[in-house]
């Protein structure tokens, strides 16, 4: 039973570097944590990851109390059976079929991979993320003590003393009680830069106004110096240059990939939003603190950044006059409402993004990008990472509409026009 | 230029013109001459033209003997195939309306969405005489000019109900709520308005506002294509972009090749430089050997220098510096996510800022002047003839493999870095360029590379000599060329728009003229170096009224030639061709996809 989601996300089989089949179903059943490796043979880093994640592989199923809840899986982005053949060859984990590398297009959707090396663990039971970051796992934790590397609570992962740069240490503990942004970030980054310069604003201006709101940088900086340089321009906390362990968990433990992304959590710790960095330069007076994520969204230049980020349901409408925007808002807000509340409820990610987008030059490029039919009003979800588009063309678009298209969207009921 | 005549095209609804050069002067060309060297066939065209009481309109014109309008010097044009619908009375109409058979559906659309839909979207199925005015108003719009009249919205009487045929309640939905089940194409006919005045009267839907049930209607759309400029622009502008934490540091063996083989670009905007990324990567070059590099990636560090607290000038000159000296390269950059610099040109992304899509720098220059840019050109290695231009003479001339000797020279006890003899040019010029005769037409051309600004002398001089040394010019050569016009001699480069070399510790000043709007001085970075084009925002909105078209006095950059220089290279000093500034700001900004300063350096 509990294989069941396994199965279907890899098969019933996977193979070997002895070319032996390995059941899934009884998989499924053996282990607690899948790692998904997504690679490639002819790429560089791939190759010397893999060499890395063997000794790793080596010494956790060699030393660790949890060596027989682990398995790897290899999932192969190779388009010649040579290659993937001779990859799977050194590896002492399962892979994915070279028959079946049609699925992982679905696994990279999924989980959200954009680069390879990558290596993400999931949950065997429910292919749940237990860690988006395992390539940092390895790195940081050679002897695998931190098994499963699940989610910690940020108090726990910032524990320790953090800086201002006045030199003055404060402890992690004079956070209780506070928003907190976690700003990653780094001087040699120029769009960190820019932020930089107007989150001090807005973290003096939500401070101004009452709240009890803290930013801790934790730096992607290359030195110590540049750090020290960049730190010397922020009014808030940091994570000391030198604690590389706990930044790094830090970026683990938020899964970063890019940077600047600023994380703002709630007083308790929790996530409210994970877009900090689109909320603050969309509302520079700081009115939405601690802006909650809102159900439906008007696509415009800066939050559109967002659909990279997954799939997003995109009603089009003829705005000129504004006179459409607020109706269609209005038509699929509680859809999303609803979606949201479901999703909040399982302790999981939206699974689908709700935006509307009137008429203007970003949105007519965005309709030229993905090439979407003429029509006004339009809907559609876009899932730019995927390369994938839905279009629900219809004389009509009403409530029960929408639902049924979201409904079958998430059943992955729908077929994905490429983009 | 009488001899010819220049039409810019818009083909259907692509963003960026084409340029196509007909042989009839433009008092007499006819549509006849533009479909002759078009050939379309089946396609309307409509021109731009100036209307007494509209000012400019779209002008349709069938009749081959027609003559073509021209408005401030040249023919613009939108083709568009007779299939697709481009006036308001088209067949659009027809497939929306379904089944004749059911009554003409009531007009007015309540509840809110798709109020705005167009009159003349009800005109066929509808005779009401309210609609007459507004369906008049939507005529007089110019054809080709594809918006959607609102009127609808505005005035009241759409929206009003009392013209609801009571007849239509019972062609009205059976079905329930929300109406998603609403079958029929009845119901797409009859404008939907009954079925929501049906919902409204028969079904209370409580949470609906104002009592009607939320639907949008589907109509066809038109998108209103005026001359708009691409608004990639906004995308991958510094303060939208994230920068990727994998960090790669690859070592390249300048032995085996001979150059990196990478155009550079950079960001800059008035917050300060945003950095420098690979632009593109050129077959045969190291970096291209190597593989781990790729377009978009950021570099953050060469060899031991740290570009983090340097401009980006200063990056590209040190890079420069780099390259040309012996031994191994050593590059740190900060990946981007997605390899293909194609996919993430038009939409902000999460990943790092992708500045330049080789493919629309292509078609930029095409619209410039209808040729391959120069850098391609050159790893091309065609034959240089005198017919070829400029550019990319000068180019195959600084590569360090051309036999061009160029060094540091020291003159007047001042060292200037990256020169060459002027009798060097010539004898190169000789060797390399096929049709020049005999040394005197070698000076010639060389005479006129430093009339066009592609070499530059230390003090500015015009006048060419083979016994003076000369630096790489670059692009602004092109204002320089214009001020020339105006002034004979320009003592010491003063009002010459020029960018002095920053570089240079010379004892002779070089007097940038008012800094130009053109943050030129930025793009030409260190001396020496053919820089292929910059471009600046504050210049372009300045620029923005000034629509210069002649040649005269300083254009905006957007009259940059990259490869512009004219056919025949003995004359250097043409003046540049008149291309509408809309265009090419339009079609740059497109490939250059962003509004701050930007430069590219190829190495």
């Amino acid at each position: 039973m509990s294989s069941e989601f396994l199965v279907s996300l890899l098969g019933e089989r996977l193979v070997n570097s002895e070319k032996a089949e390995v059941d899934v179903q009884s998989l499924g059943t053996r282990v607690s944590l899948v790692g998904l490796f997504f690679g490639c043979s002819l790429n560089g880093p791939c190759k010397q990851f893999n060499g890395s994640l063997c000794d790793f592989y080596g010494r956790f199923k060699k030393s660790s109390e949890h060596k027989d809840k682990l398995e790897i899986v290899f999932i192969s982005s190779d388009q010649e059976q040579k290659h993937w053949q001779d990859f799977v060859q050194e590896m002492p984990w399962p892979a994915l079929p070279f028959k079946d590398r049609h699925k992982k297009m679905k696994l990279w959707n999924k989980y959200k991979v954009t680069s390879i090396p990558s290596l993400v663990f999931v949950d065997a039971a429910n292919g749940k993320v237990v860690c988006r970051n395992g390539l940092l796992v390895v790195r940081d934790d050679p002897k695998g003590l931190e098994f499963p590397w699940g989610p910690k609570p940020f108090v726990e992962v910032v524990a320790g003393p953090l800086l201002r740069n006045n030199r003055q240490t404060t402890d992690s503990s004079s956070l209780e009680g506070h928003y907190v942004g976690v700003y990653f970030s780094a001087h040699w980054c120029p769009p960190c830069r820019s932020l930089t310069r107007v989150l001090v604003e807005s973290y003096r201006t939500i401070k101004e106004s009452g709240h009890k709101f803290e930013i801790v940088f934790v730096s992607a900086d290359r030195s110590e110096e540049s750090f020290k340089q960049y730190f010397s321009e922020m009014p808030w906390l940091a994570v000391p240059y030198s604690d590389e362990a706990r930044r790094s968990r830090l970026n683990r433990l938020y899964g970063i990939q890019g940077i600047p992304t600023l994380i703002l959590l709630d007083t308790e710790g929790h996530v409210v939003t994970r877009q900090g960095r689109v909320e603050v330069l969309n509302d520079p007076e700081c009115r939405l603190f601690p802006w909650h994520p809102r159900p439906v969204l008007e696509l415009n230049e800066s939050n559109a950044v967002q659909l990279h980020e997954g799939p997003c349901l995109v009603l089009f409408v003829d705005a000129e006059e504004e006179g459409e925007l607020e109706p269609a808002k209005e038509l699929i807000q509680p859809i999303a409402e609803k979606l949201m509340a479901k999703y909040k409820a399982k302790e999981e990610e939206t699974p689908l993004l709700f935006f509307v987008a009137g008429e203007d030059d970003m949105t007519d490029s965005l309709r030229d990008y993905t090439n979407l039919p003429e029509a006004a009003p339009l809907l559609t979800i876009l899932d730019m990472s995927a390369r994938a588009k839905y279009v629900r063309d219809v004389e009509e678009i009403t409530p029960s509409v929408v639902e049924q298209f979201v409904g079958e969207f998430l059943a992955d009921k729908l077929k994905p026009e490429p983009i | 230029m009488a001899q010819e005549t220049r039409v810019i095209y818009h083909l259907e609804e692509q963003d960026t013109p084409y340029l196509i050069r007909l042989g009839v002067p433009a008092h007499s060309v006819t549509l006849g001459d533009f479909k002759h060297a078009l050939n379309k066939p089946n396609s309307k065209f409509y021109f731009k033209s100036v209307d007494d009481d509209f000012g400019v309109v779209k002008e349709e014109i069938s009749s081959d003997d027609a003559l073509l309008p021209c408005v401030n010097g040249r023919v613009v044009c939108w083709v568009v195939s007779a299939d697709s619908c481009l006036d308001f009375r088209g067949s659009d109409l027809q497939s929306l309306a379904t089944p004749s058979s059911l009554a003409p559906p009531p007009i007015e659309r309540t509840g809110g969405i798709g109020d705005s839909r167009p009159p003349s979207f009800h005109a066929a199925a509808l005779s009401q005489d309210d609609l007459q005015p507004s369906e008049c108003r939507s005529a007089l719009r110019p054809p080709g000019e594809l918006q959607w009249s609102h009127e609808g919205e505005r005035g009241g009487s759409l929206n009003s109900h009392d013209r609801h045929p009571p007849e239509q309640l019972e062609a009205g939905p059976t079905g329930g709520g929300g109406g998603s089940n609403r079958q029929s194409s009845e119901l797409e006919s009859s404008s939907l308005c009954s079925s929501e005045e049906d919902s409204r009267e028969r079904f209370s839907r409580s949470t609906e506002p104002s009592g009607s049930s939320p639907r949008l209607i589907r109509r066809h759309r038109r998108r209103h294509r005026a001359l708009r400029m691409e608004r990639s622009a906004s995308f991958s502008s510094v303060t939208d972009s994230t920068m990727s934490l994998n960090i790669v540091t690859v070592t390249l063996d300048m032995e085996k090749y001979n150059f990196l083989g990478i155009s550079i670009v950079g960001q800059s905007n008035d917050r300060g430089d945003g950095g420098i990324y690979i632009g593109s990567i050129m077959k045969g070059g190291a970096v291209a050997g190597d593989g781990r590099v790729e377009p978009g990636d950021m570099l953050l560090q060469v060899n031991d220098i740290n570009f983090e607290n340097m401009s980006n000038d200063d990056a590209v000159r040190l890079l420069r510096e780099v390259v040309h000296q012996p031994g191994s390269v050593t590059l740190t950059v900060a990946k981007c996510w997605d390899p293909s610099p194609r996919s993430c040109f038009t939409l902000p992304r999460s990943e790092p800022v992708r500045p330049i899509d080789p493919a629309a720098w292509v078609s930029h220059t095409a619209a410039m002047t209808g040729s391959l840019p120069p850098h391609y050109a050159v790893h091309e290695e065609t034959q240089l003839n005198i017919h070829s231009d400029m550019m990319a003479v000068v180019k195959a001339m600084a590569n360090p493999e051309s036999g061009l000797e160029v060094r540091d020279r020291m003159w007047l006890k001042v060292t200037i870095p990256n020169a060459f003899i002027g009798s060097d040019v010539v004898d190169w010029v000789h060797a390399n360029v096929d049709g020049l005769n005999d040394r005197r037409e070698a000076r010639k051309y060389a005479s006129n590379l430093l009339k066009a600004g592609f070499i530059r002398h230390t003090v500015s001089k015009i006048t060419f000599s083979e016994q003076c040394y000369y630096v790489f010019g670059d692009l602004c050569g092109d204002l320089a060329a214009m001020s020339l016009l105006d002034h004979e001699d320009a003592p010491s480069g003063g009002g010459r728009s020029d960018c002095g070399p920053p570089s240079y510790q010379n004892a002779v000043p070089h007097p940038y003229s008012t800094p130009p709007p053109l943050h030129l001085l930025l793009a030409c970075g260190g001396g020496g170096e053919s820089q292929l084009s910059n471009e600046s925002r504050s210049s372009r909105s300045d620029a923005s009224g000034a629509q210069r078209e002649d040649g005269g006095g300083v254009n905006p950059p957007e009259h940059h030639r990259r490869d512009g220089s004219p056919p025949t290279a003995e004359n250097g000093l043409q003046p540049p061709p008149p291309l509408q500034p809309e265009v090419l700001r339009q079609s740059f900004r497109l490939a250059m996809g962003n509004p701050s300063d930007l430069f590219v350096d190829v190495m």
